[in-house]
């Protein structure tokens, strides 16, 4: 059940949730919070909450898909059942297929898949709750995963959308501002390269309104980069070893 | 303590080292690519990072946990499952070969007597270069640490030296290590 249409998506300069046009949502990550698996992050990203969990270099089952000369990255986007007002009918489906295939090629890039011929990077991607925007986020949290298990990688990813809204370019689009707003440009990308890895668009902008919601979604992307960064840094200690 | 590095993090310049483990050179600068701490090797003039959750690999003086797969007339084949001090298992499957002249001290005239498929063995990894890997039980730690009754596949009980069936009374022998029946606690 979709909440109706609002009148106005911006009122008074200011969003419907009270954020200015260039605000994030609040943003909490955690690394390590699953024992079992070899990495693990949970990150909630205004309402939605997101687990993910990585286990590898593993061996690779079913045998065919393991490459003779590197590693092979599987990212899967799942949503719970509750995660949405009408119940999520579980399984995959055309959405859950596309985002999985897009995280997977955006993280790709970044990890030395090379160094680990024959065998199999997993990350399972749950969201528990979700708000919109669950794309930026889950890539997010795997990054993070994936960075807790140790997999070597060039960088983590970051990544944040921004959009067109009642005319205005805003930054991190939440529910309804994704279903009835003019336009959704998530973005991901390597922070310390500036190299895009995930680069998607719903709805139509101009040239201009691209590159300026380009630069904005970079922008927010970076702020996201710092406290990922800092949730690695809560486990692992900044300048004194912290906890092993 | 020593300081630790994070992914991306720049840690030298490619003038003054090379690249070794867990880093990476990117426009002549070395990057951290695991979160970690740092190691000069100044023999080599590499720096490396030590990495916080590392992933493991199999080294010589490894202790090493398998399932025998194989029992062959001069060999066993086994399937090296975990190493000693590894929080997770190996990035593929590794499988080892134990030849009949590191079983024990002593002479062996049937390698049936020793081991049986499916026994699980505590062996040391003497050869890691080589695949299979090769391994050792020639001292008293090493050996089965679980063998199962060639009959009705119930856990052995030890006894005396031999491994006796409680369900049926069946009598088995093989490389006992000390730690038989006792699991292990990695």
């Amino acid at each position: 059940m979709k909440v109706g249409k609002p009148e106005k998506l911006i009122v008074n300069g200011k969003r419907l949730d009270g954020r200015a046009f260039d605000e994030l949502r609040p943003i909490k990550i955690k690394a390590g919070v699953l024992k079992r698996a070899d990495g693990s992050c949970y990150l909630e990203w205004g309402k939605n909450k997101i687990i993910a969990a990585c286990y590898g270099p593993r061996e690779v089952h079913p045998r065919h898909l393991a490459r003779p000369d590197r590693a092979i990255l599987r990212c899967v986007y799942k949503m719970a059942p509750f995660s949405v007002k009408e119940r999520k009918k579980p399984g995959p489906d055309r959405r859950s297929v596309e985002l999985s295939k897009v995280i997977t090629e955006a993280l790709e890039n970044v990890v030395f898949l090379n160094l680990f011929p024959r065998s199999a990077i997993d990350v399972y991607i749950e969201v528990l709750q979700a708000e919109g925007g669950t794309r930026c986020a889950s890539l997010t949290a795997a990054s993070v995963a994936l960075a807790d298990a140790g997999v070597p990688m060039k960088d983590l990813v970051a990544a944040c959308a921004a959009g067109k809204v009642d005319g205005e370019i805003v930054l991190d689009l939440f529910e309804l501002e994704d279903n009835y707003g003019e336009a959704d440009l998530p973005v991901g990308i390597v922070p310390r390269t500036g190299e895009i890895t995930l680069l998607q668009m719903d709805g139509n902008l101009t040239r201009e309104e691209f590159e300026k919601a380009l630069d904005l979604a970079i922008k927010g992307a970076l702020q996201v980069y710092e406290l990922q960064k800092a949730a690695l840094k809560e486990k692992y200690g900044g300048e004194n070893g912290g906890e092993q | 303590m020593k300081k630790v590095v994070f992914i991306g993090e720049e840690i030298a310049n490619l003038e003054e080292f090379l690249p070794g483990k867990n880093t990476y050179e990117d426009n002549g600068k070395i990057y951290a690519s695991t979160i970690g701490t740092i190691s000069i090797d100044m023999k080599e003039r590499k720096i490396n990072v030590i990495p916080k959750n590392d992933i493991p690999e199999i080294k010589e003086n490894d202790i090493v946990i398998g399932v025998v797969e194989e029992v062959k007339e001069k060999f066993i084949i086994v399937n090296i499952l975990k190493k000693k001090g590894a929080k997770r298992s190996f990035p593929k499957k590794i499988t080892g070969l134990l030849h009949i002249s590191k079983i024990k001290n002593g002479f062996v005239s049937d390698i049936a007597m020793e081991f049986n498929l499916g026994d699980i063995i505590l062996a040391k990894v003497v050869n890691s270069k080589r695949t299979p890997v090769l391994l050792s039980t020639m001292e008293d730690d090493f050996g089965v640490i679980k063998a199962f009754c060639y009959a009705c596949n119930t856990p052995l009980t030890l006894n005396e030296n031999k491994l006796k069936c409680e369900r049926c009374g069946r009598v088995e022998v093989r490389k006992i290590s000390k730690n038989y029946g006792k699991g292990i606690n990695w």
